[in-house]
Order: C-alpha cells, then sequence, then structure tokens
C-alpha cells in the first residue's frame, strides 16, 4: 500500500513541470501573450505540489516506510535488441535532489515574479525554468541512463539559454555558447558510457552498472566521470562558471549555484556502485576534485564582483564533493550537495543587496566587520603568494589554453573551407576572389 | 484495393500535378501544385496505416514489382510534406511553372524509389530526381552543383543498366554496379568529401531551389536498398565506414569554421548525412531502423529549418555570422522555429532524432569504440553549431520591428506544421512504421529490405 503510495506521489511529482510547460507553450501559441501574474500562478503551484509530493516521498524513504521503488510505465519503443523505456527509480538520494530541484526552483521562481516584472523575457524565463525542472527531474529519478542523458541534455540547452537571457547585449550570448560548448565536449562522455553500457549488458538501466567490471567497467566509469566534468565546471573546464552570472539573478541562483553544477556530483553518485571497484578512476576523481577546489578557491579570491565570487565559491565546493565521493563518503557527499544548494542559492539571490546587508552588518558591530580568509598569508611566502595571485587573477590561463586549442583545431578546417570555395569558383566559371576581399557569401546584398 | 489506390494517390499526384502546374497561370499555380501534394500526402497517410497495421503488400513481377513495406510506409508522408512546405514557403517570384514542376517530379520520382523493389528500378527512380534536380540547378545556373547533380544521375544510370543487365538476386550485383551505386548515393547525398555541391548549392543565396539540392531527397534509398544488401563487410564496408565517420566528423567542423549561415546550414547537413548514411549501411537489422528514422527525422527538421533560412535571407539579405544580427525582436516566431528545428536536428529529447540516434547509437555494430565516439563528436558539434547559428542570427542588438517582416499565413501553416511533425515522431515513435511492433522489421543485412 505504502509502496503504491510513494509511486503515485513520486509520479505527482513528476507531472506538474512538464504539465506547466505545456500549458505555456500551447497558451503562448494560441494567446501570443499570457498576463504575467497567470504564468506566475501557473509555476507555483506547479512547484508547491511537487514540493509537497516529493517531500512525502524524502520522509516515506528515509523513515523506512518504503524501499526502493522502480515505476515502469511501458516502453516508448522496443524493438529487437533495444528497448527505450519510460522508467523511473525512486530511491532516497533520488527523491532527496528531486526535493531540492523543485523547492529550489519554486522559490526562485517566486523570487523572479517580482525581480523579472515586465522584463520582455518574463514569459521565456518561466519557459526554460520549467524546462530546466523537466530535465532535473529525469536526471534524479531516470531509472536508465538515456533518459538521464535525456534530461542531461535539456539541462544543457536551458542553461545556454538562460545564459544569453539578455541577448541584445553580445557577452551573455558569446558567454553562453561557450558555456554550451563545455557543455557538448564532456557530454561525448556520457554518450559514449551509454553505448557501451548497451553493448556490455543490452540494457541502459542504471542497476546494470553494478554488474559491471575488468576494462569495460573501467572505461565506462571514466566516460561519466569526463561527462559529469562540463557542468560541474571541474578544471580545466572551470572558466564557463563565472561567465554564466551574466544571466539573471534568479537562474544564476539555481543553476549555478544549486542545482545545475551539483547535477554532476549527483551523477557520480548514480554511478556509485559503478565507481566503487574502479580505484584508477576513484583516484582520478579525487584528484580532479582537490585541483578544482584550489583553483577555484584561489581565483574565487582575485574576482571584484560578488556573483563570480560566490561562482567560483560554488566550484570550491562542488571540487570538496568530488573529493568525499572519491573517498566513499556518499552519504556525506548527498548532505553536502543539499546543504551548500540551499545556502548558496540563498547567497545569489540576496548578492544585489550586497551592500546594504553589509551597511546593516556594520551598523549592527558597529564597526567594520572582521577581515577573513588570511590562512595563505601565514603559510605560504611572499613570493608565492604573488606568483599564485597572478595567475588567479588570469583565472590559470584557462581561457587562453581552451581558445589556443579550439583555434590549432579549426586551423585544417578553415584551410579545407578555403579549398573547397576555390574548387566551387572554378566549377561555377567564377573568377577567383582576391585574397583581400571577403567571399560573395559574406557580403550583404 | 484499398492500398493499390492509396499507392496510386501518393504516385499519380505528384506526377500529374507536375504536368497540370505548367499549365496553369498567376498564383493559382501554387495552390494547384499544393492540391496534388495534399491527396498525395493522403495517400502516404493510408498506406503508412496499412503498414502499421500488417504486414508488406507487393504487387507486379521483377523491374515492376511495387512494395509497400515499412520504409515506404515511414518516409513517404515526410517526404511529401517537405515538398509541401518547399511550396508553402517558396516567394511569389519563385513560383515558377519550371520550379514547381520541378519539385513535384523530384518529389514524385523519390517516392518512386521507395515504393519499387528491384534494384534496377530503385536506381532509374533516383536517377530522374537526380536529373529533374540538376536540371533545376542548370536553369539557376548553379554550375558547380548541376555538375554535382548530373554526375550523380550518371552514376545511378550506370548502375541501374548493371543491375537490369544482372538476372539474380540483389545480394549478387557485380562490384562495379554496387560501386556505382554508392558513389551515385554520396554524391546526391553530399556527404563530405563529396560535398562541394551540397555547400554549393546555397552559394548565391538560400532559397527554394537551393533547398530541393540540399534536401535528402535520394541516395538514402540506394544505400538501403541496393548496397547495403550486397557489400561485403570486411572488404568494403569498414573502409566505407570509416570514409563515412571521417566525413560526419568533417563537415561538422567545417559548418563550426563557417563565416555565413547558408554555407554553414549546408555543412551541418552534410555531417547529419553521413551518419544517415553509416545507420543504413550497418550490419545490424536495429541500427538500419535507427538510420532509417533519422532519415525520416532529418529530412523533415531540414526542411523546417533549410525553409526558414530562405525566409529569413528573402527579408534581410545574406547573414554574416562574424556579427549578432538581432533578428528576434523582428521576426521572433522564426527565431522559435529555427530554435525548435535546429535543437531537434541535435537530437534534442522529445523529438524524432532523439529516438533516431538513440537507436543508432547503441545499435550499431559495424563501428568500434572509437568509432562510436566520432559520432558522438559529430552530434556535439552539430548541437553546438546549431546553437551558435540562433545566437549569431537572432540575438544581439535589437532592430526596430517591422510588422510587414512578420511570416505571413502560409509560412505559419509550414514551419507549424513541420515542427508538429517532429514532435509527434519523438513522443509517439510507435506511429512510425519503421519502429511499430506490428511491422515486420529487416531480417538481415544481407537480404532486401522492406
Amino acid at each position: 500500500m505504502i509502496a503504491n503510495l510513494v509511486q503515485l506521489a513520486t509520479l505527482g511529482a513528476i507531472l506538474p513541470a512538464p504539465s506547466a510547460l505545456l500549458i505555456l507553450v500551447v497558451g503562448l501559441a494560441v494567446a501570443r501573450r499570457l498576463p504575467e501574474r497567470r504564468v506566475h500562478l501557473l509555476v507555483a503551484w506547479s512547484m508547491s505540489i511537487a514540493v509537497v509530493l516529493s517531500s512525502a516521498v524524502v520522509v516515506a524513504l528515509g523513515l523506512g516506510l518504503a524501499s526502493t521503488e522502480v515505476i515502469d510505465l511501458g516502453p516508448v519503443l522496443h524493438l529487437r535488441g533495444y528497448h527505450l523505456d519510460l522508467a523511473f527509480r525512486v530511491d532516497l538520494p533520488g527523491a532527496i535532489f528531486l526535493w531540492l530541484t523543485h523547492l529550489l526552483c519554486g522559490l526562485v521562481g517566486a523570487f523572479s515574479a517580482q525581480y523579472l516584472h515586465q522584463d520582455e523575457g518574463y514569459h521565456r524565463f518561466y519557459g526554460l525554468l520549467l524546462a530546466f525542472v523537466v530535465g532535473l527531474s529525469l536526471i534524479s529519478v531516470g531509472a536508465g541512463l538515456d533518459l538521464v542523458f535525456a534530461g542531461w541534455e535539456l539541462l544543457g540547452i536551458a542553461s545556454a539559454l538562460l545564459i544569453g537571457f539578455f541577448h541584445r547585449r553580445p557577452a551573455p550570448v558569446h558567454n553562453g555558447l561557450r558555456a554550451y560548448a563545455v557543455y557538448r565536449t564532456t557530454d561525448v562522455g556520457i554518450v559514449l558510457a551509454l553505448v557501451l553500457l548497451h553493448r556490455a549488458t543490452h540494457t541502459a538501466s542504471l542497476d546494470a552498472l553494478a554488474t559491471l567490471g575488468g576494462t569495460t567497467g573501467l572505461i565506462i566509469a571514466a566516460a561519466l566521470t569526463f561527462g559529469a566534468m562540463g557542468k560541474g565546471a571541474i578544471v580545466p573546464f572551470t572558466a564557463w562558471l563565472p561567465r554564466a552570472m551574466e544571466g539573471p539573478t534568479p537562474s544564476s541562483a539555481i543553476f549555478y549555484g544549486a542545482l545545475s553544477v551539483h547535477a554532476s556530483p549527483f551523477l557520480l553518485l548514480r554511478a556509485f556502485p559503478l565507481l566503487e571497484d574502479q580505484i584508477e578512476v576513484r583516484v582520478a576523481v579525487g584528484l580532479l576534485g582537490l585541483a578544482t577546489a584550489f583553483h577555484a578557491n584561489a581565483v574565487g579570491r582575485t574576482q571584484a564582483d560578488v556573483k563570480s565570487s560566490l561562482g567560483y565559491a560554488s566550484v570550491t565546493q562542488v571540487g570538496v564533493i568530488w573529493i568525499e565521493i572519491a573517498l566513499g563518503a556518499t552519504t556525506l557527499a548527498l548532505l553536502h550537495i543539499v546543504g551548500h544548494a540551499i545556502l548558496r542559492t540563498w547567497q545569489l539571490l540576496r548578492a544585489p543587496s550586497l551592500l546594504h546587508d553589509r551597511h546593516t552588518l556594520m551598523q549592527d558591530l558597529g564597526r567594520a566587520p572582521p577581515e577573513r580568509g588570511r590562512a595563505y598569508e601565514w603559510v605560504l611566502p611572499l613570493g608565492f603568494r604573488r606568483w599564485l595571485y597572478r595567475i588567479a587573477l588570469e583565472r590559470w590561463y584557462l581561457d587562453e589554453l581552451h581558445e589556443g586549442a579550439l583555434r590549432r583545431a579549426t586551423a585544417p578546417f578553415r584551410q579545407l573551407d578555403r579549398l573547397d570555395q576555390r574548387w566551387a569558383r572554378f566549377l561555377d566559371g567564377a573568377p577567383a576572389a582576391s585574397s583581400s576581399s571577403p567571399p560573395p557569401e559574406a557580403q550583404h546584398p | 484495393m484499398i492500398p493499390l489506390l492509396a499507392l496510386a494517390l501518393a504516385l499519380g499526384a505528384p506526377l500529374l500535378g507536375a504536368v497540370v502546374t505548367t499549365r496553369v497561370s498567376g498564383p493559382e499555380r501554387r495552390w494547384a501544385a499544393l492540391i496534388f501534394l495534399v491527396c498525395s500526402l493522403a495517400g502516404t497517410g493510408v498506406a503508412a496505416a496499412i503498414v502499421l497495421a500488417g504486414p508488406p503488400i507487393s504487387w507486379g513481377q521483377g523491374v515492376a514489382e511495387v512494395r509497400l513495406g515499412a520504409l515506404a510506409g515511414t518516409l513517404t508522408p515526410p517526404i511529401v510534406l517537405a515538398g509541401i512546405v518547399l511550396i508553402l514557403t517558396a516567394t511569389r517570384r519563385e513560383t515558377t511553372p519550371q520550379l514547381l514542376s520541378g519539385i513535384l517530379t523530384v518529389i514524385g520520382m523519390s517516392l518512386l524509389a521507395l515504393l519499387v523493389s528491384h534494384p534496377a528500378a530503385v536506381l532509374a527512380a533516383e536517377a530522374a530526381a537526380a536529373a529533374a534536380t540538376a536540371g533545376l540547378m542548370i536553369r539557376e545556373e548553379r554550375r558547380a552543383t548541376a555538375i554535382y547533380l548530373t554526375g550523380s544521375t550518371a552514376a545511378f544510370l550506370a548502375a541501374a543498366a548493371g543491375a537490369l543487365a544482372h538476372a539474380g538476386p540483389v545480394t549478387g550485383l557485380p562490384d562495379w554496379v554496387v560501386g556505382f551505386a554508392l558513389l551515385a548515393a554520396l554524391l546526391r547525398l553530399g556527404v563530405f568529401p563529396l560535398s562541394t555541391g551540397l555547400f554549393a548549392a546555397a552559394r548565391s543565396r538560400v532559397d527554394t531551389v537551393a533547398l530541393v539540392a540540399i534536401l535528402p531527397l535520394g541516395g538514402v534509398v540506394t544505400l538501403a536498398t541496393v548496397v547495403a544488401p550486397t557489400v561485403e563487410l570486411g572488404r568494403v564496408l569498414h573502409p566505407v565506414t570509416a570514409v563515412l565517420l571521417v566525413g560526419a566528423v568533417g563537415a561538422a567542423a567545417l559548418a563550426l569554421v563557417q563565416s555565413t549561415l547558408r554555407r554553414s546550414i549546408a555543412a551541418l547537413l552534410g555531417a547529419l548525412y553521413a551518419l544517415i548514411a553509416l545507420g543504413v549501411l550497418d550490419p545490424s537489422p536495429t541500427a538500419v531502423i535507427g538510420g532509417e528514422v533519422l532519415w525520416a527525422g532529418v529530412l523533415l527538421a531540414a526542411t523546417g529549418l533549410g525553409a526558414t533560412t530562405a525566409l529569413v535571407e528573402a527579408r534581410f539579405g545574406a547573414l554574416d555570422l562574424r556579427e549578432y544580427q538581432g533578428l528576434h525582436t523582428v521576426v521572433p516566431g522564426f527565431s522559435g522555429a529555427f530554435l525548435a528545428l535546429g535543437i531537434s536536428l541535435t537530437g534534442a529529447p522529445g523529438t524524432v532524432d532523439f529516438i533516431a540516434t538513440d537507436v543508432l547509437l547503441t545499435s550499431a555494430t559495424v563501428s568500434d569504440t572509437l568509432g562510436m565516439a566520432a559520432i558522438a563528436a559529430t552530434l556535439a558539434l552539430v548541437g553546438l553549431n546549431v546553437l551558435r547559428l540562433q545566437f549569431r542570427v537572432f540575438h544581439g542588438a535589437a532592430r526596430p520591428p517591422d510588422a510587414s517582416l512578420a511570416p505571413k499565413p502560409r509560412e505559419r501553416l509550414a514551419l507549424g506544421l513541420v515542427v508538429s511533425a517532429v514532435l509527434l515522431g519523438g513522443l509517439a515513435p510507435t506511429l512510425l512504421p519503421l519502429a511499430s511492433p506490428a511491422s515486420t522489421p529487416p531480417t538481415t543485412h544481407a537480404s532486401v529490405l522492406p
């Protein structure tokens, strides 16, 4: 009985977001413009219902009233040797992440009703927020890696579009594309893991990860780790995160403070039955976490704006969570995710009021608050501190590294393209273009 | 009787329309062409429903055999829908008798290639479609594309002659026939490095004529029904697969370095066509289904994306990707359609291409891990390029709104149809005969596909 209720409650928690998204899209297509209040109420109600139901699921699983459940809604597609099932795995970590998603997105939705009031992108923001929630729901409780990947992709698209939310300025748009480039690069790892899992076990079920071993298990574990690096802003893929702060503060709060950045360690938690026996990969996870924590802590200290500073602080904590997972402390890692997500959401939402908060604090204290973070000065010699400051200011030259790699990688293709255009002009019987003039395609009529 | 009538309607309507539209004058010409295509769509819809419900049906024998199977049931509606979208979105100046007749001929011949069984008949139909497309290119003075399409036509005809002379099962076709068929198909599709014709089609402008050459209306059927059953796995397929993998990654990378929207779209599609070819040539029947469903999804999304690009360029001229164009505030409808169709090309969840790429990736057997990584890298690059195009074209400093540039009702209808089709295929994939449990799946690699 309780098991059935848990399943129903989980479905009840998953369904509101996609339903609200469908209503919003159809409503906008039909009415062209929906009142802000109506959109806000739609999102508020759907998040509220989901929070209540997911809380019930967490309580039931946490108190041992129910155990891990698999909800199989049947096949989406079934061919010989392939099946895609709409199945959800409801266990305690998944239920907690589902609850956290809806709680924080609901709070941010409520915050945004005022923050984005009369903004031209008001409806666009809520549409992307709902798409984000759908993506995270699939990641939280998807029973198969293919469903998890579907959510992962949705998350990436929604993230990129929200970073570029203020699309009239080139910088946010450029940064959105930059973040998406990192996501797509590392998503290759997850795709590879999905393919290899299917070949080894003829299923995409996450439960099958525990049965893997040997070289196949090692490669899949490494591929999943690589796939998780992008969204977690793990070194060397850190540079996109502070740039992502160009988006609206509410999206910065939930995406890069709270949820999207924690999808990375959550994926590792989901894959831990496989990682547990892959010592080499766990060592790599720990080292990457350590490098990320050190890098982000150092760079964060040189930031001149509060959102970038908080962004790097988030990455520092994600690095620490990766270390916890590498050490096998999965429960600690999950608690760390929850606590950090809530704290960082609050901090990022308060960021626009930073100066006001500081003045209030000074008034209450009667003096300036004490300076903190001087541990480096006690431990490190001056020369080393200056060198560290210099490279931290340049964000460890990761941007230059990426841009240089991209330039070198695309150079042969630019040459190929010039050859192709020359060949096409020859076939067309057109005169050869001079090197100083742009090709005809690039000129406006 | 009903299946035969449905097929007659599906096939006869565009071919009859190709003749009738040359005799209609004025704006009624567009609507006449549309009526014929809508009748054809009805016929293909009925045929698809018949295939969904039961086994394949065939009539006739030998060269004249016509077969209604899962492949035809799945692909004929998208091909006709592509034709409808092209005609709806063509500008008034473009709706000449020659263009409309050309489009209807290409659609009709593409349908014929899907419905006939004998390799010679398939190759001859493909040759006719390629020739009709080449004719359009010659008329529009797009020589480079015309040369490639003429080459493709010649290769199709040579292969057809060889297949006609061969008296035996398709699996026994001589190597040179299969070689010409493979070459013809890759030239028609524009798979890198044979892609100059594809890229050059959009060189001067992306318009309806360019789209007829760019869209994958031909080539895949030859790969699926003539090349795949005959090519030897070890001796030929692996080298071909290697070329296609390199072609896929190469075209996707080429798309990223383009500075114009038109060439970037062409290169992006070229990468996806290489993936389609990889799928239909795979020994695994399930991967073949993935490749064929990917063909249907890419055809629909590419038609919509290409039509959106053509409509935007018709209003704003050639778009330089080195600057942000800021068109979102001027034409928000096109921005939304471009985004929806673009991300569906990348296999976004909820679209038919997500299902297709998932099936293809997890079922393909001909490629090793490195090959799978190349396919994943191609999809990653395609996705990145789509968003780059979206941002460069529609984002940036806003231009003043202009109501005269808003999509016309027929353009809205066209884009709405194709977006709906893409989403329907993704959310209810069992409606596709190829993916339906009731339809007969391809049996083995070395047999004729349904």
